[in-house]
Parts: structure tokens; sequence; C-alpha cells
């Protein structure tokens, strides 16, 4: 009886436990910037294992006994602050804490405070510092946070020198990317070789690969959260540089000092610069390029409210002088305001856009034809937390999303005869409500529960029913605001901590997430011309349901870090397409699906060297990814093609003098699962392969070591500069982008095989500034 | 079309930086061989030819290995008709068959047995070719290229395929596999360009024009849905790029390879610059 009201005692929020409670709250901001420090450690010295976290807007709310208290607030990289306060009432107390300059010699890597990776309730979690990817060699020299994560376990890269990636044997197209929040449809440029993030733009960047807290749903595997960079509140300030591929250039400014900033991004590539120097008329008029364009307004107005605006827009444009041409593009605003209600009660109300689309076009205005396809999304999201005491932070919110689906819309020329019906538009209503509670039920336990309630409601538009076979029953119009095809998700999320003591801890968590929307692709790299689809009577929403166990260990006073999680993850409802299917202007193209199953599991070591002249990780990775489809390898399970069953990274960045840095990457992997003939046949004069399983051969195995120098060239006042050299694939692997089977032109009759590689050995180099 | 498209623009954008192609030695295992049918059945010249072979290993340098002894029928809405063995695999009779009607082939192979459905299509003819010459530029050389006209039927669906030859010799590498379906030009005059060049006659270096032969073939629904995903097989013969290949869609039952074909063509010819 005693232990029951003991537990009763543990899972009740005490809403009135003392009325000589006071609460203490504020901003966390950096000195010299003004910028938001989400994450930083509050901390109440005189009473052991109280304190708060500030949120993603700097915020904090703590509520202590009436009293004296010694504050201190620590973020990594950061100098500590002590105050002494005196807490007799309510309290606001804003601190802004200064750069480190100590550790600016030296480089720290990935956690907001020392332990955080112990200490944290979190699992499943990355979290990259977009200045510490300044460090890791990359492809071109082009820095980019999707590539950084690749190098972490349990993240995959979608292929050679491909910022698509696979988290936890997902798909590419089960990972949900926001930016301010807005989701981004296609996160590449250029076929997949570069993402669409200017890493100068960004200020924080959350990969969740399990565990995802309740406010987050909408995709299978992964959130991937990455927030702009507020703008300098104190000055003017400069950030840039000039690649072989890319310039870019970041301006930041304050619009009234320490109330109000913003900051605008831009970068672009200029192969297309030297397309221009040709003599061919069609080579020089031809244009590839891509841009980006980030930009973030805020403005304080007063102590209870904050506004955001921050936007995203980029393009790739591809053409082959006016015969032929293809571009895409995704752009995303978001308006947020932060309204505070009481000390304790913090409020996000967001209003957001994103928007993708492609087009492409051959031939001229008379005999050509152009194809277009868009998804928009306009977003209504709510988020409140309140922090009742030092025990529970609570956040509770919802989620409105209207989605519009413009599958192919094909026009043609003046002289062509035919005119194609373009398929229907559809819409989607997604909604969600979530409620979590981050408990710290006692000094070693601490857990966050909470449940999603997600649904997804198809809206207008024409909806049809199959038989077997894949032809039409019945065909039926729907008035624009008439709901159908109600689908209701229920999805649990817990993630619990056992401190077994200051360096030592246990992590479990278990998450169901359900996934609305779905990608029918028909290449592996992420392609522009992918095909989106809703959840509709024949496509059911896809379910992930994952348990994860790990052990977090810090060493040598937080010097290494230490981490081991093993998952088991359960796939539901997962799509693939017929042979043979037509996806393009299709409008049943529901009919070309079939449905499967999907489990993956495996286990993630990482070892981090937090500190000193020589830092960074290793990661390993045994997973096993698997499907199941009926029809597809006669029913039997098959891998997925990104199980790579063995998956090594190691960096290393050592800093060798004052100004000189030298860093490295191995990568390894098990090569892609794929399906190669067992055999052939000649008919109507074609030589053909016959396949017998689905992914039953594999690529050779991947590796590569990329080497970099960065070397830190004289301060001029406040003006950093740096050169970086940088080499990809420094020994030349001759991986395998494809391997293709072909007849043997100069033997008809005999056939071989053949293997395309696509990056040996590249050097480049750049120039960074920083003012 | 979409994946060609794709592969172009990967290619031509690992071009402009660095890429190597070599050809390599791929471990394959031998599956067992399969029965391979190729039965075809022109409704219009009421000939059937059914020639029947094995799948090799595949890198195999050894003939093709014909069938010779199995038993070859096809019954037209009940009247069936003994296809009779004639040598090298192949095996012919004469059958008469009408649109509308339902062709069945079946093949006894050592015992056992393999079978396909066929509606037959009815046959649309050509109107017409035309030929016109378009000046080169940096894209492509420039020469004559050759339009088909021809009138769809409506409100029926009608599958296509056309073959190519020039000056007697067929046009017949993977990419000249050409299908199509009316879903977007139905009842309508249809124009169809080919993207081939021909030459005229030169009357300086002394050579004549070329004579092109085109063959419109209305094919059923079935023939379709096998050479559009054979065209994806073998002109990206799997291995990587694309999503994982799997062997075209047949209307055989039983495990065998290839197609019963059940088709009606119309031939036209034009010597260029006529």
């Amino acid at each position: 009886m005693k232990n029951l009201s003991f537990l009763l005692l543990l899972f009740t929020i005490p809403i009135l436990t003392n009325a000589q409670n006071f609460t203490l709250s504020g901003n966390i901001k950096d000195a010299e910037n003004g910028e938001d420090l989400m994450g930083a450690t509050i901390l109440v010295k005189n009473i052991p294992n109280t304190g708060a976290f500030s949120n993603e807007y700097g915020f904090y709310s703590l509520t202590l006994p009436a009293g004296d208290h010694t504050i201190m607030i620590r973020y990594i990289g950061y100098e500590q602050v002590e105050k002494n306060i005196s807490l007799t009432e309510n309290q606001n107390l804003s601190f802004e804490l200064k750069l480190d300059n100590h550790t600016l010699d030296t480089i720290q890597i990935t956690a907001r405070r020392d332990n955080e990776n112990v200490t944290s309730s979190e699992m499943g979690v990355l979290r990259l510092d977009p200045r510490e990817v300044r460090n890791v060699p990359v492809l071109f020299g082009e820095r980019d946070i999707v590539k950084t994560l690749q190098l972490l376990p349990g993240v995959k890269s979608a292929g050679e020198g491909n910022s698509g990636f696979y988290v936890r044997g997902g798909g590419t197209d089960q990972n949900l990317i926001l930016l301010d929040e807005a989701p981004v449809y296609n996160a590449s440029h250029l076929l997949g070789f570069f993402s669409v993030f200017n890493s100068d733009a960004l200020k924080d960047v959350t990969l969740y690969k399990g565990g995802m807290p309740a406010e987050y749903g909408g995709r299978a595997s992964s959130v991937l959260d990455i927030r702009m960079k507020d703008g300098n509140k104190k000055r003017l300030g400069l950030t840039g540089g000039i690649g072989l591929i890319s310039s870019r250039l970041t301006i930041e400014a304050p619009i009234v000092k320490d109330k109000g900033s913003f900051m605008v991004s831009g970068r672009r590539t200029y192969a297309d610069v030297f397309l221009k120097l040709s003599k061919d008329s069609i080579i020089n008029s031809s244009t590839l390029y891509f841009y980006d364009f980030n930009a973030k307004a805020n403005y304080t107005i007063n102590d209870k409210n904050r506004i955001f605006l921050s936007g995203y827009f980029g393009r790739d444009v591809f053409g082959f002088s006016d015969f032929f041409g293809l571009n895409w593009g995704n752009a995303t605003a978001t308006v947020r305001w932060n309204h505070l209600f009481s000390d304790k009660l913090f409020s996000n109300t967001s209003f957001f856009v994103s928007d993708y689309d492609y087009k492409f076009f051959i031939g001229d205005n008379e005999n050509g034809f152009g194809l277009s396809s868009r998804i928009q999304d306009f977003n209504f999201k709510e988020d409140i937390t309140w922090f009742p005491n030092s025990r529970h932070t609570v956040k509770l919110g919802g989620q409105l999303i209207h989605h519009t689906f413009i599958p192919g819309k094909l026009e043609v020329g003046s002289e062509v005869t035919f005119r194609p019906p373009n398929p229907p538009r559809r819409f989607g209503l997604e909604g969600a409500v979530y409620l979590r509670d981050d408990f710290r039920i006692n000094n070693r336990f601490t857990v966050n529960y909470g449940l999603r309630l997600s649904t997804f409601h198809n809206m207008g538009g024409v909806s049809y029913t199959f038989d077997n076979e894949g032809n039409v029953l019945t065909e039926t119009n729907h008035d624009r605001w008439d709901f159908f095809e109600n689908n209701f998700g229920l999805e649990p999320r817990a993630s619990g901590r056992y401190l077994v003591n200051e360096s030592n801890s246990i992590k479990a968590s278990y998450t169901r997430n359900f996934q609305y929307i779905h990608l029918l692709s028909n290449s592996v790299s992420t392609s522009p011309t992918d095909v989106y689809v809703p959840t509709t009577n024949v496509v059911k929403p896809q379910i992930a349901d994952q348990v994860a166990v790990g052990y977090f260990t810090n060493l040598k006073d937080d010097m290494f870090e230490v981490s081991f999680e093993a998952y088991y993850k359960w796939l539901q409802n997962q799509i693939d397409y017929k042979n043979g299917a037509d996806l393009i202007l299709n409008s049943t193209v529901e009919s070309e699906l079939v449905f499967g199953k999907g489990r993956s599991f495996g286990g993630e070591l990482l070892i981090k060297k937090m500190k000193g002249k020589m830092t960074g990780w290793i990661s390993y990775t045994l997973s096993r990814a698997l499907r199941t489809f009926e029809g597809i390898n006669n029913g039997n399970e098959y891998p997925a093609r990104q199980d790579r069953i063995h998956d090594l990274s190691l960096t290393l960045i050592y800093q060798i003098a004052k100004r000189l840095t030298v860093s490295g990457n191995f990568v390894y992997y098990t090569g892609d699962a794929v399906t190669f003939p067992s055999g052939r046949y000649d008919l109507d004069g074609f030589t053909i392969p016959f396949y017998t399983e689905r992914n039953g051969y594999r690529f050779p195995d991947y590796h590569r070591l990329d080497l970099g120098i960065i070397y830190d060239l004289k301060e001029r006042k406040k003006w950093r500069h740096s050169l970086s050299l940088s080499c990809y694939n420094v020994y030349g692997r001759e991986n395998a982008f494809s391997i293709t089977f072909e007849e043997n032109t100069d033997f008809p009759g005999q056939t071989q095989a053949v293997r395309t590689a696509l990056f040996k050995t590249i050097p480049s180099i750049s120039y960074d500034f920083e003012f | 079309m979409k994946t060609k498209i794709i592969l172009t623009l990967l290619l031509v954008t690992a071009g402009l930086f660095t890429s190597c192609i070599e050809v390599i030695d791929v471990d394959l295992n031998d599956s067992d061989p399969r029965l391979v049918i190729e039965a075809n059945l022109n409704a219009r010249t009421q000939q059937a030819e059914v020639r029947l072979t094995r799948s090799r290993s595949y890198f195999a340098v050894e003939e093709i290995e014909p069938v010779n002894n199995a038993i070859v029928f096809i019954d037209i809405d009940g009247t069936t008709t003994s296809v009779e063995f004639q040598e090298e695999g192949i095996y012919k009779a004469q059958i008469p068959v009408s649109v509308g009607q339902t062709a069945t082939l079946s093949v006894d192979d050592g015992g056992a047995i393999y079978t396909a459905i066929s509606e037959v299509p009815g046959l649309v003819e050509l109107d017409s070719l035309t030929n016109e010459f378009v000046e080169s530029n940096s894209l492509f050389e420039g020469g004559w290229f050759v339009t088909l006209h021809w009138v769809d039927p409506a409100r029926v669906p009608n599958n296509y395929r056309v073959k190519i030859s020039k000056n007697d010799s067929s046009y017949n590498s993977p990419s000249d596999l050409q299908v199509f379906e009316d879903e977007f030009f139905d009842g309508l005059e249809f124009e169809g360009s080919l993207f081939y060049f021909f030459e005229g006659a030169d009357s300086v270096a002394g050579t004549p024009a070329d004579r092109v032969k085109v063959e419109l073939i209305s094919i059923s629904a079935a023939s379709y849905k096998y050479y559009n995903s054979l065209s994806d097989i073998i002109v990206n013969q799997g291995g990587g790029s694309v999503a994982a290949p799997a062997n075209p869609v047949t209307n055989l039952t039983g495990g065998a390879l290839g197609l019963f074909n059940v088709f009606q063509a119309d031939t036209m010819e034009l010597m260029i610059g006529e």
C-alpha cells in the first residue's frame, strides 16, 4: 500500500505543491551576436539535480522554493556563468554567454553540455552545430550537414556523393526534413549531390533516428529538424566563401539593437559560367546551376511577445539550349509568434507554407511538350510548453496541414495533335494533437512520455476503386470540401533514462510513427521527377514501430563519449510498384502499386573524442534492412537496397598548430543489395537478362578516404578568414555507382558487366571568411 | 522514358566531374534453364510461328539450345490447331482467326504445360508516310526524318508497335523497341515522327536515296505490357542506377519466359526525298 501511494505520487503532476515557490524565467543568448542558445543548462548549485534547459527559442523557466540560490548556466563552448539570486517573487532573469576563447583554439564537437550524452533522457538523437561541419572534408569542398550526418551511426548515404539518407533501414522518403518547421520535400540539388542546406545560414541541426518526442510526426523513420540562424542582434556580420562549385554570402545585422535582427544568405553554383566560354552555340546557351536563398527576421515586441519570419527558396535549372530543360525547387515560408502567457506557460504559434515543384520540357512551342508537377502544403501549428515545477516540462499542441497534390500536368505544343487529359488534383487534410511530459522522477530516473493522435482525410478530387487486375471499377467525383477516407493513428512515444552514476546511463525507448504521404520513385537517387501520393482507399498509411535500448558512458572527465544503441523496427504498409508500372501522368497510379512489410534491426556504436587537439569519432553500425512483398521474390523476405550489413566511419580532426588543422574521413560499408541477372535468353532479336531473386547480389564493398587541411589566415580586426584544401577519395577507389549488363558491341551475342564509378580522386579548394 | 531522362542527366552531371566506366568480372549464379516461348500469331496473314529455346547462363558463349520435341497448340474460340515442328525450335501453322476472337496457346514441354491467352487486336492501317529535311545543329546531325500518319479508331483501346528498316536492314537495338498506347490520342488523326535520320540521294557521291520501310503493328494490351516492361529492362540493363529490375510482364503461365503475341501489321515504304 505504501508502494502504491509512492507510485501515485510519482505519476501525479503536483500543480499546487508549495505556496512558497517562485518562478525564475528568461532567455539565454550568445553575448557576441545575440543568437538564442537552445539547450543550455540552467542549474541550481545549492539544490542538487535541479535545473532546466532552454528551449528552441532560448527560453527557460524554473520553479524553485523561495530563498537564496546560486544559479549556474552552462553551454558547451561558452564561458560558464554563476549568479547569486534571492528569490522572493517571480523573477525574470536573462543571461548572455560569452564564447570561451580557450575552446576557439581547440575543437569541441556536437554536444550542448559536457555530459548531455549520458544525462539526457533522449536517445537515437544526433545533433550538429553547423559550425563544426567546417572541419570535415567533403566532396568538392561543399560543406554539407547531411553528409556529415551520414558519417554517424544509423545514418547511411543514399549513394556515392548523395545527400539523400537512410535512417535505421528506412527509405529516403521516410525522413521528415523540417527547415524552421516547414517540411522540405526534395532536399537535394543536382540530382542528389548536394543538399539544399547552406550551413552558413543554419543554427542547429537535430536528427531523431528514433524516440522522437510527440510533437514530431508524419514520417515513418526519422525527423531532421533544422533551424536557421536568427541574425546578429549586436552588429553587422558577414560570412561567406568562394569554392570550386559555388560561392556563398550571408549578411546579418540588428534591426533594432538587442530587439530585432535579420539574416539573408545566398549560395549559387557557377558551372554554367564555364559553359558560356564554349564556341558551340548549343553549349554556350545551355544552363546548369542551382541556388539557395535563406532569409530570416525576428523582433522582440516586448517581454511577452516575439515574432519570427523566415523563408527559403532554392532551384535547380538544367537546359540544353532551348531544346530541353528541367528545373525544380522548394520554397518554404514560416511565420512564428512566441507568447508568454505567464512565466510558466510558453506558447509558439506557427503558420507555414511548403511548395515543391518541377517542370520539364522538350522540343519547341510547336512540336514539344512540357510536364510539371507540384506539391503544396499550408500548415498551422500551435505548441504550448508548461513548466509546472522543476520536475515536469509538459508540452501540448496540435497541427493542421492542407496538402495539394498536382501529380502531373502535360502541356503540348501547338502542332501536336494529341491532347492528354491531366490527372486530377488531389487534396488531403492532415491533423495531429499531442501531449507529452518530460518527467524527472528522481535523481536517477527520467522519462519522456507522450501520445500523438494523427489523422488524414482525403478531400475533393476523384477517388477510384479497382478490381484485382488493377482495372477501375468505380470512379467517384467529390466536392472540394467533401471529406472521405478518414484515417486515424494513435502514436505512443516514450523514452526513459536510468542514471547509474554521473557518467553512465541506460536508456530505452518505444516510438510509433504514421506516414500519410508516400513517394513513388523508380530511380535510386532522389530525383526531381519523383511522384508523391497521399493515403487513399487503396494506399494505407505506413506505420513504423521501433524499440531501442542503449548504454551511454563518458570517460576521462567527459573527454570521451561512448554510446551503444540497439534497435528493432517493424514497418507496415510499405509501398513498391508493379513491374512495368507507369508512374507519370497516371490518374490511377494506385493500381500500379503493391504493398508489403519490412523490418530492420541493428546495433550502433559511437565513440567520440570531445576535447583536446585531436577530436573526432568512430562510428560502426551492424544492421539489416529487410522487406517482404507478395509477388516480389516469390513472397520471400529480401534485403532492401540499403541493407548494408557493416557500416564504419572514422573522422579525425587534428589541430597541428594554432592556425593549421588537418582532418580525415574513412568510410567503409558493405555493398548495396542489388538485382543482377541469373541467366539470359534471346527473343525478337534482343538479348534479355533473366532475373530470379530480388536484391540477391551485392555491389563490391564501398570504401574511400578523404583528407582536408584548413589554414587560418592572419586575422585583421574582426575579419577571420581561412583557406581549405580537401581531397575526396584520396586513393581513387572506383566505387560502383551502377553495374549494368549489356551485349558486347565488338562480339555480338556475348554479354558483359560494366561498372560505372562516379568520383575518383577529387581535390578542391575554398576560401572562407567571417566578419 | 522518365528513367532514361534521369539517367542521361546523371551521366551528363557526372561527366562534368569525373566518371569511370569499366568492364568488370561479376560472379553470377546460373539459374536452371527455363523454357523461352516466342509465339507470334499474325492475324492478318493467319500465320502462327512459335520459337522454343532455353535460357542460358548470363555470360554463356555457347549456342542457343532449341527445343524440338514440344507439342504446341493454338486454340481459337474452341477450334484447336496443332502448330507443327519445322526445324531448330521453330513450329508453324496456318490458323484462321479474326478480330474479337480469343487465342489460347498451349505448349507441352516434356510434360510441363505452359499456356497463354490473348485477344485478337484489330488492324489499323497507315494512311501515308511523309519525309522532311532538317538542318544540322550541334545537338544532332541533320538529315531526313520520316513521319507516319494514321487515324486511331475511336473509343477502343489500341496498342501499337512500330518497326523500321532501312534498305532491308531492320533497326533492332534496345532503344528501337517502340511501343505505345492510344490513351492520349484516342480517335485522333495521329502523326508520329521517328527520331531517325535518313539520307537522300547524293548525285556527287553517286549514292542512292535510303529506302525506308515502316511497319505499324497493332498489338494486344498484353503484348504492350510485355514490350513496355521489356524496354525498361533492356535499355537500362538493371543493376544499380535504377530501382530493382524484374522480368517483363508476360501473358504466359507456368513460369516460361517470353510472350504469346497476336498482332496485325500494316507496312509502307518510302524512298527518301520523294
